[in-house]
């Protein structure tokens, strides 16, 4: 159980439940009885499909009941409908109504993807509408985001067209309400990487799409206006991992690094590490010389990157002195291990592993 | 800080199965031979494996059987799924009733049933009305080894499918695209490492989902110190005692227990006991389950808890049992 208060019960309580609990119980194992009894004499009949729809209101994690009902749909009732768009949309209608009650239940998400995907006339442009409405009530749900994608999938497959630019201003469009939205940050970077790789038979609709295709032109490009995008972000809160932890991939990731000349990637990181410092500096005067864990946190994690993957040594600060990387990753280590004690161990090995 | 209440919490279990004057006792049918297991995994933990009668429990397992699909239902006449399959088995397991409760007919028809339901992409799906997720995948891997039946055939597409479930943080979600979860890639790792595949992910690759693991030990809240330590299973989330095993079992895979302050998390599970009634919540003050009993126990565990029998961090059962495991076939 997730969530909910502990609840004491004295004597007088505890009995008073058990009483009310009686009948509820009788209810609730008569109808799981006669269900099994139909069940198991292969029972299509509408009259057990009323029976699955009362079982499923109070229980909509009985999958087995789930199970049943689709196959009451296929023997019976979808080869005798008049209309079998509107037997999918009644059905469609009854999976919303157990998803307000329980959001997270992974059967009622299962047997919508089966209607969509059963249903020879889904609308899969009216389904996406409601995804929108569902992520509005909460943008982190996870199984909201999966059956996303799996809708958009389905749109893909059925117009033949990529949805990618468009999912991709989704994600702006969240991200610009909350940019710590981490799930948006995800979907983001699955979108970008899928929109490179299918660039060249993309077709912009409009002018916004026009725009943000125009954004991918090269890595080189579309890496610099990203994290002129989320410069903003890190600035207003300094603390939000997950802004962080994207851009932390931006410039840390083989897919980026893969794609630009290697000179230029790296004049680009050293930037990067020089803004992060400058930002480091505000954050300090603003908490009595205190280091912002983060900025030093993905600040070694690029300079790691820049001894591992492109050997360099050496780079220029913002006071314009020469520095040793490595120094300096070890200098931003020793003050994390007492910024951020519950992960010392880490830096520990982080250390060992420098081998100065 | 709060003891553990073991002899509460040995009460807390056996008492489960008496609760059948609640209405709750029966809207949770379709969890029970899962919930026997998590049940069953914290007795032994708590050093009581036999304070259940071993005859009842093998009694019910088989009773879950579903003659249709050959599989595990989660209650007698129940459609069998993966899901309650691993739990019959493990339990069958950890009381050293395999061979003798199963016939060899038995265990053909389960090992049908785990390898029908692999699709040719090496994903699994629950049973045969097609729910894919990377759970089914430690499900299938999970059973076929406690069956001794792992063979590279399967275990190879089902390898490369957990593979491009990894996401950018290094994390893995549950299908490719699905944003990183810490108990689905409790469910990647423990595939891959039943499968003797760790090595499949980089040593870079390790490293970064080890930090992002890592992060997942929260500060206090808005000033409240009750969340201090707690594990959370994605950023901006609350932490919550069940993430105390997905996350703490994925570190302990890749060797990396100690990138965590572990007297830390002790603390926050310890204050989320009930006393009073043993078992342990989601959060300090909630209400308690099963669930959260036995992965908050396994949590402690991992931490190396003095008093509590070790756990295996691949198969979520008692080191004194997996560590004779057979595995592969042949
Ligand atoms: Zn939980």
């Amino acid at each position: 159980m997730h969530g909910v208060k502990r609840q004491k019960y004295d004597a007088e309580l505890r009995k008073r439940k058990l009483a009310k609990d009686v009948a509820k119980i009788e209810n609730y194992r008569g109808l799981t009885n006669q269900f099994f009894i139909k069940r198991d004499s292969n029972d299509h009949s509408l009259e057990t499909f009323k029976l699955t729809s009362t079982i499923l209101n109070i229980n909509p994690e009985f999958y087995t009941v789930w199970n049943y009902r689709r196959e009451i749909l296929l023997g019976t009732l979808i080869p005798n409908s008049q209309s079998v768009n509107d037997l999918f949309d009644t059905e469609l209608n009854f999976t919303m109504a157990q998803l307000k009650k329980v959001p997270k239940c992974y059967w009622v998400w299962t047997h919508r993807q089966w209607c969509l995907e059963t249903n020879p006339y889904s609308n899969f442009t009216k389904e996406i509408f409601i995804v929108n409405k569902l992520l509005e009530l909460d943008s982190r749900n996870f199984h909201g985001w999966h059956y996303r994608r799996y809708v958009i999938g389905l749109l893909e497959k059925q117009t033949g067209k990529s949805q990618s630019l468009k999912e991709f201003q989704y994600t702006t469009k969240l991200i610009n309400k909350n940019f710590s939205n981490y799930s948006a940050l995800h979907n983001r970077t699955k979108l970008i990487e899928k929109i490179f790789s299918e660039k060249t038979t993309i077709e912009a609709d409009n002018e916004e799409d026009q725009k943000n295709l125009e954004l991918f032109r090269t890595k080189k490009h579309f890496l610099e206006k990203e994290i002129n995008y989320f410069k903003n972000a890190i600035y207003t809160d300094p603390d939000d991992q997950s802004v962080w932890l994207y851009l932390n991939w931006l410039l840390t990731s083989d897919f980026f690094s893969s794609g630009i000349d290697a000179k230029e990637f790296v004049d680009l990181l050293v930037l990067q590490i020089n803004e992060i410092d400058e930002l480091n500096e505000l954050e300090k005067e603003d908490n009595n010389g205190i280091d912002n864990k983060w900025c030093l946190k993905v600040k070694s994690s690029i300079e790691l990157a820049l001894v591992n993957k492109f050997s360099i040594e050496k780079m220029v600060n913002n006071e314009g002195q020469e520095i040793t990387l490595k120094e300096d990753i070890l200098k931003a280590i020793e003050l994390l291990k007492i910024a951020d004690p519950k992960r010392i161990n880490r830096y520990i090995e982080i250390q060992k592993n420098i081998g100065l | 800080m709060t003891e553990l209440a073991v002899q509460k919490h040995i009460d807390y279990v056996v008492n489960l199965n008496k609760h059948t004057r609640d209405y709750e006792y029966w809207l949770t049918e379709h969890l029970r031979l899962n919930g026997l297991y998590w049940g069953l995994t914290a007795l032994f933990m708590l050093n009581a494996p036999d304070v259940l009668d071993k005859k009842d429990i093998v009694k019910y397992v088989l009773s879950c059987r579903d003659s249709r699909s050959g599989a595990f239902g989660a209650f007698p006449k129940h459609d069998g799924h993966l899901l309650s399959t691993l739990s019959g088995l493990q339990i069958l397991v950890m009381l050293g009733e395999l061979d003798t409760a199963l016939t060899d007919e038995d265990k053909s028809g389960i090992i049908k049933f785990i390898k029908d339901n692999q699709l040719p992409d090496g994903s699994f799906q629950g049973d045969k009305y097609g729910e894919i997720d990377t759970r089914f995948v430690y499900n299938a891997i999970s059973s076929l080894s406690l069956l001794g039946e792992l063979t590279d055939d399967v275990v190879e597409p089902a390898v490369k499918f957990i593979l491009r479930c990894q996401n950018f943080d290094g994390g893995f979600g549950l299908v490719p695209g699905a944003e990183s979860h810490a108990a689905q890639i409790f469910t990647c790792l423990g595939s891959l490492a039943i499968a003797d595949r760790l090595h499949y992910l980089s040593e870079e690759k390790q490293e970064l989902l080890a930090w992002w693991l890592s992060e997942r030990q929260q500060d206090s809240f808005n000033n409240s110190k009750e969340f201090e330590g707690g594990l959370n299973g994605r950023p901006e989330k609350l932490p919550d005692v069940c993430y105390s095993w997905w996350v703490l079992s994925s570190l302990s895979i890749l060797k990396r227990v100690e990138w965590i302050d572990k007297d830390k998390l002790r603390r926050f599970i310890l204050s989320s006991q009930d006393l009073e009634t043993g078992g342990i919540s989601d959060r300090p003050d909630n209400q308690v389950d099963v669930f959260h009993t036995v992965f908050g126990l396994a949590g402690l565990s991992l931490t190396g808890h003095p008093g509590l029998d070790a756990i295996d961090p691949v198969y979520c059962m008692p080191v004194s049992i997996t560590s004779s495991l057979k595995k592969w076939k042949n």
